[in-house]
């Protein structure tokens, strides 16, 4: 039911790793890109490396963090009420184009 | 929204340098309020929290499921988990609908138009559809909703359970814009309203507060695609509520953001268009504009005479600006982007008390010296008979009071809100006030009746948190 909205998605070259579930790819194109695909929101950008390298300096795990707590005009899970982690752990590494292996990176004790 | 208008940022920003050359002195954040952060947190392998959009309310769900069907949520509805169950849409609520120890329950995957009749301008559509999702969608079919809200983030769903509303004195709030709706109840069934059938179901559930069972998909009564555009400018308050019946006359849709401390206010004329007509586009937005009003008011302070003086400066230099002007696809230009947090109080009063209400509010804050900036929406909302919705059988106007999300509102909201019900203000449900049982009995003549409907769909309480159960007087609740 939920595919019957058109799914376009921005996946830079390093995502190309993590294949989206569909509900995944659901979530990416229909919530996450209204924000993160249109600059005038302020959001950071799908596929601006330079500026999600920027913001993941602390770790991927900050990343994945942020987007389940919220942070600054981030809503927390950025308003989705159904993501799990390991959802979410996907849609990050394909909306920063992050190398998945940076998802290792200060990942908490 | 005062907060998409670059010509103020530019007036702030400009004065701001002017300010600074005559050495004003300003009162700090800090002296605002306390860090509100609601103290959940994030564990990998662990069970993730959730929060609302303005981060005051959240909660630990046992369970967090999205069903697919309406099959799947009825199977969910009688698993025999015996636990509360709350539906969650967007999360866009400020006030406490939501959060739930037991089943956190998304109905963003029912999702999409199931029909459209463009002959009788009929959609039917699931109840998770998202409303930026449904403009493009029914523009695809030549297709339009009559109003919009401000914000288009939210689930069809959420936004009908609160009585969610746009500005247009001949237009009713999106729960008025259904004409059936399908809702999975905690007993497994799945029970359809409208006007002919459980039509006092169809008067309940159109605003409902998911106390009623999960809404699956509604039938909304739709128009012609068309086209708008929309003026706006800075204004003297009070020339604004001198010619208010003029306004709201003259215009498809009329609204206004007064400016605290200020004799001014942002005026948003909104008008059909010729869809032929080019679209314009004159003034950039800017969903961030409002954090430099902030600094302004900060680095002014509210000093009196002197920073009073200076940011009434600012708000007149915005006056001389340029007005924005924007035009396109109804749902497009009805429709804008809210990216700051904030925090927010809205009652309903009825339409003729509008004015009186606002300047009272306005002189309160000027005399108690309230510490506040961010512009109060004014709106107007067609009358329905819905039996919970704040304009049923009332013509209503809404006035919204926010604060930053990173600022106590509870000291400034509580000073207002005697005001708003004062002038028998009616709260939003889906935003922050402290009404109880008997003071909302007062207000809502089908109140009752609403609690001996939630009482025979859903007598164990099942779909019943502890914010449904403080206002609905049916006492404290174990297990949420």
């Amino acid at each position: 039911m939920f595919a019957s909205f058109a799914f376009a998605a921005i996946a830079s070259t390093n995502a190309q790793a993590v294949e989206l579930t569909p509900r995944e790819a659901y979530t990416f194109g229909q919530i996450c890109a209204y924000c993160h695909a249109r600059a005038e929101t302020s959001a950071p950008v799908i596929g601006d490396t330079e500026e999600w390298q920027r913001r993941s300096a602390d770790g991927f795990e900050v990343l994945v963090t942020n987007t389940i707590l919220g942070v600054g005009n981030m809503p927390p899970l950025g308003t989705c009420g159904y993501c799990t982690e390991d959802e979410i752990r996907n849609l990050v590494i394909v909306m920063s184009g992050l190398d998945p292996a940076a998802a290792n990176q200060g990942v908490k004790p | 929204m005062i907060n998409r208008r670059k010509l103020i940022k530019n007036s702030v920003l400009g004065t701001l340098g002017a300010s600074a050359a005559v050495g004003l002195t300003g009162c700090g954040k800090g002296s605002m309020g306390p860090d509100q952060s609601l103290g959940y947190d994030f564990t990998t392998g662990k069970p993730l929290p959730w929060m609302n959009w303005a981060k005051n309310q959240g909660c630990q769900p046992a369970h967090r499921i999205a069903p697919q069907s309406e099959d799947e949520l009825l199977s969910i509805m009688t698993s025999g988990n015996g636990g509360t169950i709350r539906p969650v849409g967007a999360g866009h609520s400020f006030s406490g609908v939501v959060p739930t120890e037991g089943t956190l329950l998304s109905t963003d995957l029912l999702n999409g138009i199931i029909s459209v009749d463009q002959e009788q301008n009929i959609v039917e559509v699931w109840s998770g559809t998202r409303l930026h999702q449904l403009g493009p969608a029914l523009d695809a079919y030549g297709q339009a909703l009559v109003n919009l809200p401000d914000i288009n983030y939210q689930t069809i769903a959420g936004a009908i359970s609160t009585s969610t509303h746009g500005s247009g004195v001949n237009m009713g709030s999106l729960s008025s814009m259904i004409d059936e709706l399908t809702i999975a109840t905690p007993s497994g069934e799945l029970l359809t309203c409208n006007g002919k059938n459980n039509v006092e179901l169809f008067h309940a559930a159109r605003c409902g507060l998911g106390a009623l069972g999960v809404i699956t998909r509604v039938k909304m009564r739709t128009v012609p695609a068309y086209s708008l555009i929309q003026k706006t400018a800075v204004e003297p308050l009070d020339d604004i509520l001198d010619q208010i019946e003029f306004e709201k006359a003259s215009n498809r849709n009329f609204e206004f953001l007064a400016f605290p401390h200020t004799s001014m206010a942002l005026v948003v004329r909104t008008n059909e268009v010729d869809s032929s007509a080019p679209i314009i586009s004159s003034g950039e937005e800017d969903p961030t504009a409002i954090f430099q009003i902030r600094d302004a008011y900060q680095q002014l302070g509210v000093l009196p005479l002197v920073g009073e003086f200076a940011y009434q400066k600012i708000i007149d230099a915005a006056a001389g600006g340029a007005a924005t002007v924007k035009s396109g696809p109804s749902y497009t230009v009805l429709t804008h982007d809210r990216v700051v947090p904030f925090r927010e109080m809205e009652y309903t009063v009825p339409a003729e008390l509008g004015p009186a209400c606002l300047k009272e509010i306005l002189a309160t804050i000027v005399e108690k010296n309230i510490p506040v900036i961010f512009p109060i929406e004014y709106r107007y909302t067609k009358k329905d008979d819905i039996w919970l919705s704040m304009f049923s059988q009332q013509d209503g106007c809404s006035i919204s009071i926010h604060q930053f999300a990173d600022e106590d509102f509870v000291e400034y909201f509580a000073q207002i809100e005697p005001i708003l019900r004062k002038y028998n203000g009616r709260p939003h449900w889906g935003k922050l006030h402290t009404l109880g049982p008997q003071e909302l009995s007062d207000l809502y003549p089908h109140w009752q009746d609403f609690l001996a409907m939630r009482e025979s769909i859903d007598p164990n309480q099942q779909l019943v948190n502890s914010h449904l159960a403080q206002i609905f007087g049916l006492g404290e609740l174990t297990n949420a």
